[in-house]
């Protein structure tokens, strides 16, 4: 009886919890601007055999130019014969916050600043897939030349995760 | 407290450098001192030596990300390791090295040498290829073990590739929810992140919160 009283207790808190940040989430946001270092356009693209692209409630563009060139990228260096763009997330790096690249809620980036360098940024890269990191980076994003990460398999095709530097 | 005619301890005389001793036992320490030139002295070095400290070392170091401290202190050991050449007469030296020849562990120190300098002729083409040599400065970790990472310069694709294998595949039934997002503020410590729709600024999409944990936990506005 004590335990079951305890777990609907957790359970009131937990949902307590998740309608405490919907109701954020219907708020406006009010922070305040953060010094920026730079400025990403996150991808996440779905490469596959197959050019049928995934059913999406949502459909994501990018610029014609960008995409293409995205793509033609993705494929000299992975082995798929189409990529297809499923979500996209512009953020700003902050210099001295962290910063998140959702394109995805199952997909997504974590960056930190470490400074700038000539032609690009310092970044420290953690590739989280729901509450698991799937990899961290030191790395350097510079213009023209994007970072691709190759995640998890995905209905017979792969999910791949583009940071270009704006 | 040591009565001033016991013999002095170290521990005491570090603390009273330190100026760590109760007032108390301070002025006995103090009374004790001015009839010991060599502690005085003592205090002194020290306390020039914590000023240069000061002077020359920053007040705070950030540490790199730990994951990395070992292998960056290793590269920079190897890259600054210093090559000196022996000078030897040339008849003793053509013996010596017939001799050297001889030796039976030169067979298994010359095979890892070749593989070490395969390696680096390797290593230095992928990186060579990279204009501004940002991979070279692609350092990866994966946390599982299962998980194999390589960070490698697409010198055909002109990017910094990143490859996963071994990840769990996502299975088949999920849909990947995704969607066109707006850039985002940082969030007030301990509020949650809201992201936006990109074409909607009004509309969330996205909450990143944190758990107990600290943990991220990104959960989709329906």
């Amino acid at each position: 009886m004590i335990r079951c009283l305890c777990l609907s207790a957790i359970l009131l808190a937990a949902g307590a919890g998740e309608s405490r940040a919907q109701e954020a989430a219907a708020k406006a946001p009010a922070a305040p601007a953060a010094a920026t270092e730079a400025q990403v356009e996150g991808m996440l693209f779905f490469a596959s055999d197959d050019a049928t692209p995934p059913a999406q409630k949502e459909k994501v563009t990018v610029e014609a130019a960008l995409l293409k060139d995205t793509t033609a990228r993705l494929g000299k260096a992975f082995k798929f014969k189409h990529y297809h763009l499923i979500g996209r997330h512009t953020q700003k790096v902050f210099k001295e916050y962290e910063s998140w690249v959702v394109p995805s809620q199952d997909l997504c980036l974590k960056m930190d600043s470490r400074g700038p360098v000539e032609g690009g940024v310092n970044v420290h890269l953690q590739l989280w897939q729901d509450k698991k990191v799937l990899v961290k980076s030191d790395t350097i994003i510079r213009k023209d030349r994007p970072v691709f990460l190759g995640g998890p398999d995905w209905r017979g095709g792969r999910l791949i995760f583009v940071v270009v530097l704006k | 407290m040591n009565p001033p005619s016991n013999p002095l301890n170290e521990d005491q005389i570090t603390r009273w450098i330190d100026g760590e001793l109760p007032p108390k036992e301070a002025s006995l320490f103090n009374q004790r001192a001015d009839a010991t030139p060599e502690l005085l002295l003592q205090r002194d070095a020290a306390s020039q030596l914590g000023e240069l400290l000061r002077q020359h070392l920053p007040s705070k170091l950030e540490p790199p990300s730990p994951e990395f401290f070992t292998s960056s202190v290793m590269d920079e050991v190897t890259r600054d390791l210093p090559v000196k050449s022996a000078t030897v007469a040339p008849v003793a030296k053509f013996r010596n090295l017939f001799n050297f020849l001889r030796t039976p562990w030169f067979a298994p120190l010359a095979s890892a040498a070749v593989v070490a300098v395969a390696f680096l002729t390797w290593n230095h083409f992928t990186g060579g290829g990279a204009p501004g040599g940002s991979v070279a400065a692609t350092q990866t970790y994966a946390p599982d073990p299962n998980v194999v990472a390589s960070a490698y310069y697409s010198a055909d694709a002109d990017a910094t590739v990143i490859d996963l294998q071994n990840l769990t595949p996502v299975p088949n039934s999920r849909e990947i929810r995704a969607f066109d997002v707006a850039s985002v503020e940082p969030a007030a410590p301990g509020e949650p992140v809201i992201f936006y729709a990109a074409n909607d600024s009004t509309r969330a999409v996205f909450v990143l919160s944190r758990d107990a944990n600290h943990t991220p936990r990104i959960a989709a506005v329906n």
